[in-house]
């Protein structure tokens, strides 16, 4: 992992997919400070170093090291340049490149990675978070603010999402009851509600493919946020409004409306992260809430009911802690999976299994708690499996479900 | 019928018995007397022997809720029913001197519990006092038990809810041991 303190240089990944972000991250995170090469990856065009798809139309401010990323046999450009599938070598070799030249520019001395995004801006944040649904970020380069520092959650940035689209249920295209709140008077999110049903509970959940995929890349920006472990704030922006405030520092977040009422267009909604130094003041109102409320709900939404890109299929999890499901919009379900998931290590399926929910459920709830920071890793691939034999008196049914259905939960 | 013996212990003022309360289905039995120490826990009374309440499952199960007395000098209370118990529900209030310390404590008396069924930790007025947070107490829960997994909620006693999730997580947790047990003996 990359510390505050060895980190010399961030590195932006802009209009990247997911999974790019996440084999970058990773790659980072395992080889780059061992190379001696430590960056601190963030989401967010304002780094050091930048690497963006050389089919996106971006020019990098004078202090910044431009690195394209040339995909699917993509014609060559000039200075750095990494080509798709990304590899661990390629990277560190074209990092340590964009190390030397930064070494080489004449830069305000600073205590840590450089951001430059304006933290008294937060209150009046400038419209420049508005794209148009069907451009590449990038492209409207001209309404972003010097200094700004956006990820927009493009459904057109990976390849899948058109699929996933055509075979999930969508809660644009099937309209639930209003909720009381109206958030975004005259556009389209309003007349878009979430399902009835609680989103950020995971058991017998119906994934719905546009909020699914608006929060594919939220989901991986946060994630990079933790894993990086230095102090930094972000704000979520949902059509153009500074809709969640996260201050990673206090792991607390404000929300102007509950979560269960954010209705994500997928094509207006962005991210905005900076690094910010310990002493600084809350950019939340404390105690705000716990940021597990929120990397819960993204959890769930995310990934489509796949795992998300930086866990692997074949390890195996277990809870370092309980949720604090008191906190958390949950199901029933969800105590089975966190009493199983947490006696032993279990894999998406295995944990389907022993807590009675769909595989989909299963992998949804260990990407929120991946995502949440509570799962310890078994890589052991030798280590045999758990096989969970009901005890006899589960046949006439447990005393957790006869509670069930006696307090009517 | 079978009975599952649930207790609610943890010191004085942490909402034992408001938490028997919000969970009972029948008017809760409470031994009261006037608190003297207003210095540990400003309010009137306190229970000097114990708390009751219940919840009926169908003709077969009933869950009986014990509060114990949170004072050291009533803990001959503590033994009588801690034999009969399934399972604990451990309040902490965070607005006490030293909530960790009385985690200690309690878990040093009750941690067998775990061993023949489970115990819930829950973390009480955090609205008051928001720190620590809960993750220290799962912290010092791992220290203390290591290898087992005791969950751990912040939690108000009032309500109902929250009480309720706090009860079933710590039946789940129960019932998915004991599974796991099974299946680990049969494996054998």
């Amino acid at each position: 992992m990359v510390s505050m303190t060895k980190a010399r240089h961030s590195l932006g990944l802009v209009g990247l997919s997911p999974i790019e972000c996440a084999k970058i991250a990773m790659f980072i995170e395992t080889e780059a400070e061992a190379a001696g090469c430590p960056w601190l990856v963030l989401h967010s065009d304002s780094c050091d170093a930048l690497i963006v798809p050389s089919d996106v139309e971006f020019t990098a401010d004078p202090y910044q090291v431009l690195i394209r990323l040339v995909r699917y046999n993509g014609a060559p450009t000039g200075g750095l340049a990494i080509t798709a599938p990304v590899n661990a070598p390629d990277l560190i070799d074209i990092l340590s490149q964009a190390q030397e030249q930064l070494g080489k520019r004449q830069v305000p001395a600073q205590a840590g990675p450089s951001l430059r995004v304006k933290m008294e801006d937060m209150e009046t944040v400038p419209a420049n978070d508005h794209y148009d649904a069907r451009s590449y970020f990038g492209a409207q380069a001209s309404h972003m603010t010097n200094g700004s520092a956006a990820l927009k959650a493009d459904p057109y940035a990976y390849a899948s999402h058109e699929e996933h689209l055509s075979s999930q249920p969508s809660a644009m295209a099937t309209p639930a009851p209003q909720p009381a709140f109206q958030p975004f008077p005259g556009s389209q999110a309003s007349h878009s509600p979430q399902p009835a049903h609680n989103p950020a509970t995971h058991a017998g959940h119906d994934a719905h493919g546009e909020f699914c995929a608006a929060w594919d890349q939220i989901a991986v920006a946060l994630y990079s946020i933790v894993q990086n472990s230095a102090p930094a704030v972000a704000e979520i922006r949902i059509e153009n409004l500074d809709m969640i405030r996260i201050d990673f520092r206090f792991r607390a977040y404000n929300s102007r409306i509950p979560l269960e009422h954010v209705s994500a267009n997928g094509s207006r909604i962005a991210i905005r992260s900076t690094l910010v130094e310990a002493f600084r003041p809350p950019i939340v109102n404390l105690p705000g809430e716990s940021l597990d409320k929120l990397f819960w709900f993204i959890g769930s939404q995310a990934f489509h009911g796949m795992g998300a890109p930086w866990m692997k299929p074949e390890d195996r999890y277990r809870l370092r802690r309980w949720p604090n499901f008191t906190e958390l919009n949950h199901a029933v379900a969800d105590m089975r999976a966190a009493a199983a998931i947490g006696n032993c290590f279990l894999n998406a399926a295995e944990l389907s299994a022993a807590a009675g929910i769909t595989p989909e459920a299963a992998t949804r709830t260990l990407n929120a708690y991946s995502l949440m920071g509570l799962l310890e890793i078994q890589t052991d691939r030798t280590a045999a499996p758990v096989v969970f034999a009901p005890p006899p008196e589960r046949a006439s049914g447990g005393l957790f479900s006869k509670l069930r259905s006696k307090l009517g939960l | 019928m079978t009975e599952h013996v649930i207790l609610f212990a943890g010191p004085m003022g942490a909402g034992k018995t408001t938490a028997i309360e919000s969970l009972s289905e029948i008017e809760t039995i409470r031994t009261e007397a006037i608190n003297t120490d207003r210095e540990t826990a400003d309010k009137d009374t306190t229970t000097v022997a114990l708390d009751y309440g219940e919840i009926t499952v169908g003709d077969e199960d009933k869950v009986r809720l014990y509060g114990l007395p949170g004072q050291r000098r009533f803990d001959f209370m503590w033994t009588i029913l801690n034999e009969r118990a399934v399972g604990l529900v451990l309040l902490v209030n965070n607005d006490a001197a030293d909530p960790i310390k009385d985690l200690d404590e309690f878990l040093e008396e009750f941690g067998e519990l775990h061993e023949k069924g489970g115990i819930v930790v829950c973390v009480t007025r955090t609205d008051v006092a928001p720190i620590p947070r809960i993750d220290k107490y799962a912290e010092r829960v791992r220290e203390l038990m290591p290898g087992r997994m005791i969950p751990v909620f912040t939690a108000d006693a009032r309500n109902s809810d929250q009480m309720r999730t706090c009860l079933m997580s710590l039946i789940a947790n129960i019932e998915m041991t004991a599974m796991i047990a099974a299946s680990e003996e049969r494996a054998a």
